[in-house]
């Protein structure tokens, strides 16, 4: 799930920075610092976007560094269990599709994909149901259900599943609700 | 010559500058050189500048460590004091106790100090008559019935003790048969006192000759008149006035003789100062014993040190010694404790208890190797917005 | 200004000179190259950009 947060921390204002808008020196720094990071709490942290509040700048003995404590917006990443998520076909491969899911990559496995058997399609670098004749491809849109996680520092590895109801290929749920 | 109104309006102007007091004695002084040495107004403006400027440059800036420069202040003084404990100060034989002694007694508030002294001042209408004052000391002076005696012995044939009185002693002291034969009859197990010419016969009842003679040490030093603990008094002729000296210390029975100057009278025993006249008179006798031992031994100590150590001692309102006990032993913090003395008792009691250190004095930052709230250490610095 | 104490004119112009030499802007015009001394003239013109807190 995709989220913005509120972040409480201190900023480390080296002395090269001074002479500039503080605020835009604060999100520079925090951006190095944050951005592209892991947190066990608050999954990936994508980007910092707000400086809502800059404290007082406290000197501390031996360093000419300032410390700002400051509050700021984060917008970060954390897949949860049973989640129902949508993304883009990225990847075909012989035991599965990798859907982009935001910052990371989730794996459909073929035993997932449909009730049908499933081939691949080598040439076309497709994965087409036996029976159904139903065709997933590179760039399809679907919608999965995460069914197992595993977050590890830095890398998470998704499971997702799309044999359950109204999941699937957009154009293979919209089929269904037609059915009724 | 400066108008008298010109000098009171230029000191109020700066009256928020200094204290009431040095304004005071500003004034006075300014009183008296403007007679002297003629001021012109512009002098006595640049008199008055001269003294803020003197009065703030002695001013500590806060932060300064006064605690570690008292205790400097009035350690280094102290080895070059003498080891050498008894003196005779001022009066002719009487005992004082000086220089380094004297000092940790005081530092340690002993509750028994060596030799308890009390000066004692008359009031000011009997201020010059040696005769008073010879009277005082008679209420004082402690006396006992083996002081006025030729001689005292045990009768074993009879079972009591035997007396033999000096009447001159006795009139010496003001005290006639009477008198100490209802003194006598006050202690316990005397039965009966008989006298006959300058004997006293006393008997105690039915006692074995072991108990006679405990009883005839009783009876030796139990005391006739005076004031209990007191000695000894001495007269001693002071300027004008005269003054007595007593050997131990009373100061609230002392306090009760008609013609003692209660204003002025003092004594050398610190507790017995804030059990009779309080606190604030304890903290000024500290001040005035350790300045008065460290002159006596031509040490010349700032009285700030001495008072801060004197506030540290009585801010509790009970005066506190300045060691385990007291002051270093009471510290809030466990570090600090723990480093003075027996440190794993302090520390395996803070364990048990679960305290917590919050590390804001100075020997806990100096343990764990941080900067100490002192001085520059004490100074937080922001940026500017 | 406020009426600072010793102690705390020294943090000031010791944690500016510290600034200084590892590269903030200076904010008088100045002949001299000396950190310390750099700071100290801050100090005088009352522009250095640093204050205390007192609690």
């Amino acid at each position: 799930m995709f989220k913005v947060v509120q972040i409480r921390d201190t900023a480390r204002v080296p002395p090269n920075k001074f002479g500039r808008e503080l605020n835009q020196s604060i999100a520079e720094i925090l951006q190095g610092q944050y951005e592209g990071t892991w947190d066990k709490d608050l999954g990936f942290i994508l980007a910092i976007h707000n400086i809502i509040e800059v404290g007082d700048g406290k000197i501390v003995p031996g360093d000419g560094s300032a410390y700002y404590e400051t509050v700021f917006e984060a917008l970060t990443y954390l897949p949860k269990l049973y989640e129902v998520v949508e993304g883009e076909v990225e990847e075909i491969t012989e035991f599965g599709a990798f859907v982009r899911l935001g910052p990371i990559d989730g794996l459909v496995h073929v035993s997932q994909l449909t009730n049908d058997f499933i081939n691949y399609d080598k040439k076309n670098n497709t994965l087409s149901g036996k029976e159904s004749g139903r065709v997933l491809k590179v760039g399809d849109k679907i919608r999965g259900r995460i069914v197992t996680l595993s977050l590890k520092r830095g890398s998470a590895k998704i499971g997702l599943t799309m044999r359950q109801p109204y999941l699937g290929k957009f154009e293979w749920i919209a089929e269904e609700k037609k059915e009724g | 010559m400066a108008d008298l109104t010109y000098i009171d309006t230029q000191i109020e102007k700066n009256g928020d500058k200094l204290t009431e007091h040095i304004l005071g004695q500003l004034k006075e002084k300014l009183y008296f050189a403007n007679e002297k040495y003629n001021l012109s107004n512009d002098e006595v403006v640049s008199i008055i500048e001269e003294c803020i400027k003197a009065y703030e440059k002695s001013l500590v800036d806060p932060g300064e460590a006064v605690g570690t420069v008292a205790a400097q202040s009035l350690g280094e003084p102290g080895t070059q004091m003498t080891l050498n404990t008894f003196h005779y100060a001022g009066v002719a034989d009487i005992n004082v106790t000086l220089g380094l002694p004297r000092i940790i007694e005081i530092v340690d508030a002993r509750k028994d100090p060596n030799t308890p002294v009390m000066r004692i001042y008359l009031d000011e209408d009997i201020r010059e008559s040696r005769e008073k004052a010879e009277e005082i000391v008679k209420e004082i002076e402690g006396t006992t019935i083996e002081s006025i005696s030729k001689s005292m012995k045990i009768d074993v044939i009879n079972m009591s003790i035997v007396v033999e009185l000096d009447t001159y002693k006795m009139q010496k002291q003001g005290l006639t048969l009477d008198d100490i034969k209802e003194k006598l009859y006050k202690l316990k197990k005397v039965e009966s006192i008989e006298d006959e010419d300058n004997f006293l016969t006393l008997k105690a009842g039915d006692v074995s000759l072991m108990e006679l003679r405990k009883f005839f040490n009783r009876v030796k030093s139990h005391q006739l008149k005076g004031i209990k603990n007191v000695k000894r008094a001495l007269i001693k002729k002071e300027a004008e006035e005269y003054v007595i000296y007593t050997e131990g210390s009373n100061l609230g029975e002392a306090f009760k003789i008609p013609g003692v100057d209660i204003t002025r009278s003092i004594s050398n025993d610190i507790n017995e100062i804030q059990r009779v006249l309080g606190i604030e008179a304890a903290r000024r006798a500290i001040v005035d014993e350790i300045r008065k031992t460290l002159e006596e031994q031509g040490l010349d100590v700032d009285i700030r040190h001495i008072m801060l150590l004197a506030d540290l001692m009585t801010m509790e309102g009970e005066i506190k010694q300045i060691g385990r006990h007291g002051i270093s032993g009471e510290k809030s913090s466990i570090l600090a404790r723990a480093s003075f003395e027996v440190t794993t008792n302090h520390l395996m009691k803070a364990a048990k208890f679960g305290e917590i250190d919050s590390l804001s004095g100075v020997t806990e930052n100096v343990i764990i190797g941080q900067p100490i709230p002192m001085g520059t250490g004490n100074v937080k610095l922001i940026m500017k917005k | 200004m406020l009426n600072y104490t010793k102690y705390e004119k020294v943090r000031i112009i010791g944690a500016r000179a510290l600034q200084i030499s590892l590269g903030a802007p200076i904010l008088i015009e100045t002949s001299t190259l000396d950190p310390i001394r750099i700071a100290q003239e801050e100090m005088k013109k009352e522009v250095i950009p640093i204050t205390v807190i007192r609690d």
